[in-house]
């Protein structure tokens, strides 16, 4: 290879840079300490075709387009395919003896693996970094489908909720149900006592332990300057570590435009961000809008190619084959993340102890009060994001991750095999797997802001599925019991049983506990009284005024933090919202065992917020 | 988009020394020495409220008999000494102790620790914090109201937190320091009758406590945020009283005195027919006595280092007098002291909130003491009996009471008597003198109702009072059977006759005693 000037004149020589922006370029380079061509792409200056083709005359070799021409598929080796991924190459084709490999970088480190595994007698030739992975997704489609479903089954078949309940489960609920029956038959006042004595005990559990982890995580030092302003403002760009971002999506073309500005707008170098659209292959829909953006070069089209269960963590699994930052971030479509949120998850790293391998960032609403469902959904994600979530850190109880914003170490993430996709709620399970597994996940002080559901049925579906997960992660992690309490503590697993327990079983038996209370507040009469000994009577009784009393006050105190003062008193009308999550509550039991794998997808766009703010980011886009 | 009003740094305590950490477990045995002295004292001396019998008897009654436990506990006002007295009860070791009496030791040796602590981190150093904790402590205002087992103690805890929480709110617009001060409000609210006064006086300030952003957005929120826990509590209890005791206001038919505190004997009140009897003098004589039982608090607040402190302590000093003046203007008030107390962990938050550099340690320890004195003057002004008993008490004359002797000798009779009906709401010191309740039928158990209700007792026994003595009036069985003193139940034998009281043994029908007898305890004995 013989090499010409360097690649910035090249295109300015061609008209396609122009000066000033090979000058900042440049000095960004310097600052940011990456590679040229990852900052004009990443900056949209220069079309990747145009590159690639400089990049080829540069080191005068050919440049192919493997799309019009893909490479033999013989030549390609599927054990190596991480190492095609990571190198950006592909083996092209024979040319008689001569074996042609196509990549997108050209180096050193290119040249040392094709003599390597190829020898001597190799020809390289130039292609985009877009080719090489479509073609890699054509060519180890199937090979990347399987991994993406069944890796974690194969691997650690204990951690996977493919097995809804194991035979060992099923026994024990079986031995449980005919202890139940027989003390029913045999002493029933005796059997109904116990029972009830056994849900005030949780009831009484669950709301302290929720009363607790508020208190803790109210700590405004601790918890809400955790990283500051003077902190993010000290970073180096150069410290920075390449960040993938996963923004899975199934037919949300709508609500593409926030993402992306949304994305524009993050202060970390864009070179330095390797952002995946993760896209169904079928979702033509999608697909186009987002073509239809003219994203820069450091956006990546993943099409997943379709196959069951078709979920969100399986197109994870599948997307992160071709993910190459050292951390990792999922977004849904319609997220809005503080700007400074990769920094600040970079410094919370840095500070916390090796052994955390996920930062889970807050979330909230953007359209909070649109109507009264999306306040009480406003209400209920800041109690979760800005309270519980950190007291649960500051307790040590494993935190069962939500939804998007959570911020992953790459090398562990591997190692334990992603996502779970047979799991509804697979960024919950992989929290708590995270801890079982001897890490630990921490908590940061930045907000994502989402489109906070504005319809009733939609809010079910979503709220269904969460539960149904729930139940699922509950499960899994309750397969051996014991090992879990040997892995997260006796804090950790009593936490788990009320946390993760607590959310979906409360849900469940609030409207048993509702109906027996208005039968008895409305017919009165003494037929309950048996069930209630002195004793029993009076912790069912500070459960209904301590307990509910206590629940509708942190509803009321959880907008405080952000200084929300206007939804403060919609949290007196937070027993519809328990109402609500009651029927999500009996959706979730009910698919659970007629189609546990089932994803209920939430529609975003809805929101007459969102709408504008689809305005204004394509607005932003076009600017 | 975090809240705006909050900062870091200046609220963060540095780190206590070594040395330090061990300072509020000394000055709660402290607390407990100074405090459990004077009140054994005052007891050994025969100073016994009839607060603090009471108390004692339904701490007795709630834990011996579970129809009583369901009856009391819901409908007792206010609700949470009793609580308390029965966790003590059930410890071991508790019996035939005055159990309100040791609750308040507790509590107060519990303030001694805190004040000692919130001293320490405000600067000062660990010996004059122990010092300036127990002067506190042992100020004859708050002396008197723990031997006579008022529910004061609670509400100083409740004070003691609230005061530098209603600063950072001031300050922050913290959310912790909200709930602190909403759960403070409540504490006070369910603990203290004489504390409802106080929360009274206390509301058009609430709002005033919050940051000005706050206020200046929504106002009504941050009452909300501070109001919903005493709002759903007083719900709650409503609640409670309506389910066992058939009415949402049963707390009153059954405690009316404790809610009418002197009314019942306002003539007789030095205070309220004194300076008490106009809104000025009161005035005037409350913001007196103020100032010579705590002189450090004026000194103290003009030279808090934060002015948010300085007007949150103005504001509780002016809610506390304001409270004085609406509990005299209700005749609930035998004298000021007994709302003048909630100034002592003012007192307390004033100092921490000046610091030593600004308000040094030996001028702090003087005015202390000078407060000491100046509270013991202060408490002689217009006293009450009550308070006149304590006194002598104290300087260790015995207090002479015979109904009080009556009391503990038929209670000691009664030791010996099971299946025994009395109207133990107004049996002074009898159930603590007999040391528990099981085996006595109370007039808000189904049976006695009944019983009642047809004129005849169903019980072995039957206790009751003379009709034309104070507390005779307002025996519920007496007043049932009007002649039950005079003449007994029909067929009935005067068993014991002590002073006021009478114990009649029944004539109850052969089936029906062999009924009572199954179900009645082991103890059950002819004498």
């Amino acid at each position: 290879m013989s090499l010409s000037p360097p690649i910035g004149e090249l295109l300015v020589a061609k008209g396609l840079l122009p000066l000033p922006q090979l000058e900042e370029a440049l000095r960004l380079q310097q600052t940011w300490h990456v590679r040229f061509g990852d900052i004009i792409l990443s900056k949209g200056w220069v079309r990747p075709r145009d590159f690639y083709r400089t990049l080829a005359e540069r080191f005068s070799l050919d440049f192919v387009d493997l799309i019009e021409t893909p490479p033999d598929a013989d030549l390609v080796r599927s054990g190596q395919k991480e190492d095609y991924t990571r190198l950006l190459l592909l083996p092209w084709r024979k040319e008689g003896e001569t074996t042609v490999i196509a990549t997108a970088e050209p180096g050193p480190d290119v040249l040392l693996y094709v003599r390597r595994n190829f020898g001597r007698n190799t020809r390289l030739v130039v292609t985009s970094k877009f080719d090489i992975l479509w073609n890699l997704q054509s060519i180890f489609d199937t090979d990347y489908s399987h991994d993406a479903v069944s890796s974690l089954y194969e691997t650690d078949p204990g951690s996977s909720a493919k097995q809804v309940v194991t035979p060992q489960q099923g026994f024990m609920l079986y031995c449980m149900l005919t202890v139940l029956f027989a003390g029913i038959a045999l002493a029933p006042i005796a059997t109904v006592i116990a029972l009830n004595l056994f849900m005030s005990v949780f009831y009484l559990g669950n709301f302290i332990l929720k009363a607790l982890l508020v208190w803790v995580g109210a700590d405004y030092r601790k918890v809400d300057s955790k990283i500051t302003d003077a902190e993010v403002a000290a970073l180096k760009d150069e410290e920075l570590p390449v960040f993938t971002v996963l923004v899975p999506m199934f037919k949300e073309p709508e609500v593409l435009p926030i993402l992306a500005a949304a994305l524009r707008r993050l202060d970390y170098p864009p070179a330095k961000l390797d952002i995946k659209l993760v896209l169904e292959a079928g979702d033509r829909e999608t697909i186009d809008a987002a073509k239809a953006l003219g994203l820069e070069g450091n956006f990546e089209i993943i099409r997943v190619p379709p196959s069951k269960p078709q979920t969100k963590p399986k197109a994870c699994n599948y997307a992160l084959n071709f993910a190459r930052g050292d951390l990792l971030v999922i977004f849904d479509a319609e997220d809005q993340p503080e700007p400074d949120q990769l920094k600040k998850v970079v410094i919370a790293f840095n500070k916390a102890p090796t052994d955390v391998a996920c930062v889970q960032c807050r979330l909230n609403y953007y359209n909070s009060d649109e109507n009264w469902l999306t306040r009480m959904f406003t209400l209920d994600y800041s109690l979760w994001f800005d309270y519980m979530l950190p007291g649960l850190e500051r307790l040590g109880i494993p935190i069962p991750l939500g939804g998007t914003s959570n911020h992953f170490r790459m090398d562990v993430l591997r190692n334990l095999k992603a996502w779970d996709p047979f799991n509804v709620t697979e960024d919950a399970d992989l929290g708590v797997r995270l801890t079982q597994k001897g890490y630990r996940v921490a908590v940061c002080n930045s907000t994502t802001f989402e489109e906070a559901n504005v319809s009733i049925p939609n809010w079910i579906r979503q709220r269904s599925r969460w539960i149904k997960g729930y139940m699922q992660t509950y499960l899994v992690h309750m397969r051996h019991p014991l090992a879990l309490y040997r892995s997260v503590g006796h804090g950790g697993f009593w936490g788990f049983q009320f946390f993760v327990g607590g959310t979906m079983l409360s849900g469940i038996l609030n409207p048993i506990f509702w109906a027996f209370y208005a039968f008895w507040l409305f017919f009165g009469g003494h037929f309950l009284d048996p069930f209630f000994p002195t004793v029993l009577l009076h912790l069912s009784l500070f459960n209904l005024l301590a307990g509910n009393g206590l629940f509708t006050y942190l509803s009321i105190i959880a907008p405080l933090k952000r200084g929300w003062t206007h939804l403060v008193p919609w949290g007196l009308t937070v027993v519809g919202y328990w109402a609500l999550m009651s029927v999500a509550g009996y959706k979730a039991l009910w698919q659970l065992i007629k189609n546990p794998f089932y994803w209920e997808k939430t529609q975003h766009g809805l929101s007459a917020v969102t709408k504008q703010e689809v305005a204004r980011a394509l607005q932003s886009l076009e600017q | 988009m975090t809240a705006g009003a909050e900062t870091p740094g200046l609220a963060v305590a540095p780190a206590a020394p070594a040395g330090r950490r061990a300072l509020p477990i000394l000055a709660f045995l402290g607390g407990l020495l100074v405090c459990g002295l004077l009140t054994l004292r005052v007891l050994d001396h025969g100073y016994i409220s009839e607060a603090l019998a009471a108390r004692w008897t339904s701490a007795l009654m709630v834990t011996s008999d579970a129809a009583a436990f369901r009856d009391l506990v819901a409908v007792n006002f206010p609700p949470l000494p009793l609580w308390f007295d029965m966790i003590l009860a059930g410890l071991p070791a508790t019996g035939g102790l005055p159990l309100p009496a040791l609750a308040s030791v507790l509590i107060a040796a519990i303030l001694a620790g805190l004040w000692s602590r919130q001293l320490a981190a405000a600067g000062y150093g660990a010996v004059l914090s122990f010092l300036l904790a127990l002067l506190f402590l042992a100020q004859p205002m708050l002396q008197q109201r723990l031997a006579e087992g008022s529910g004061l103690p609670f509400g100083l805890v409740a004070m003691s937190l609230m005061a530098p929480a209603a600063s950072r709110v001031r300050r922050y617009g913290n959310v912790t320091a909200l709930s602190v001060v909403g759960g403070g409000v409540a504490i006070i609210f369910f603990s203290d009758p004489a504390g409802i006064y106080l929360l009274l006086a206390l509301l058009p300030f609430l709002v005033a406590l919050a940051p000005p952003a706050f206020l200046a957005r929504a106002p009504g929120a941050v009452l909300l945020v501070i109001l919903f826990p005493v709002g759903i509590g007083l719900l709650g209890y409503l609640y409670s009283n309506w389910l066992f005791g058939a009415s949402p206001f049963a707390f009153a038919h059954q405690q009316g005195t404790v809610l009418k505190g002197a009314a019942d004997n306002a003539a007789m009140v030095p205070w309220l027919t004194g300076w008490g009897h106009t809104t000025p003098g009161a005035a005037l004589a409350a913001a007196l006595m103020a100032l010579i039982a705590l002189p450090v608090i004026p000194p103290a607040l003009l030279r808090a280092y934060y002015p948010s402190g300085r007007y949150v302590g103005i504001l509780l000093v002016v809610a506390v007098l304001v409270a004085v003046l609406l509990a005299t203007a209700t005749l609930f008030l035998a004298h000021p002291a007994q709302l003048l107390a909630y100034l002592v962990p003012v007192a307390v938050f004033a100092l921490c909130e000046a610091g030593p550099r600004r308000l040094q340690g030996g001028l702090a320890l003087l005015l202390a003491l000078i407060g000491l004195a100046g509270g013991w003057l202060m408490q002689g002004f217009e006293a009450p009996a009550e308070t006149n008993a304590w006194r002598s008490a104290i300087e260790g004359t015995a207090v002479d009471s015979d109904a009080l002797d009556h009391d503990l000798a038929f209670g000691t009779e009664l030791r010996r008597y099971d299946d025994v009906a009395l109207d133990a709401a107004s049996a002074g010191m009898v159930l603590p003198s007999r040391l528990d309740a099981s085996g006595i039928a109370l007039p808000n158990m189904e049976r006695i109702k009944a019983d009642l209700l047809f004129g005849a007792l169903s019980t072995r026994y039957v206790a009751v009072q003379e009709p034309a003595s104070e507390r005779g009036r307002l025996d519920r069985i007496g007043r049932a059977i009007p002649d039950l003193w005079r003449h007994g139940p029909p067929g009935g034998t005067l068993v014991v006759e002590e002073g006021p009281w009478r114990l009649w043994r029944t004539a109850v029908p052969p089936g029906k005693e062999q009924e009572n007898k199954s179900a009645g305890p082991a103890r059950e004995t002819a004498p």
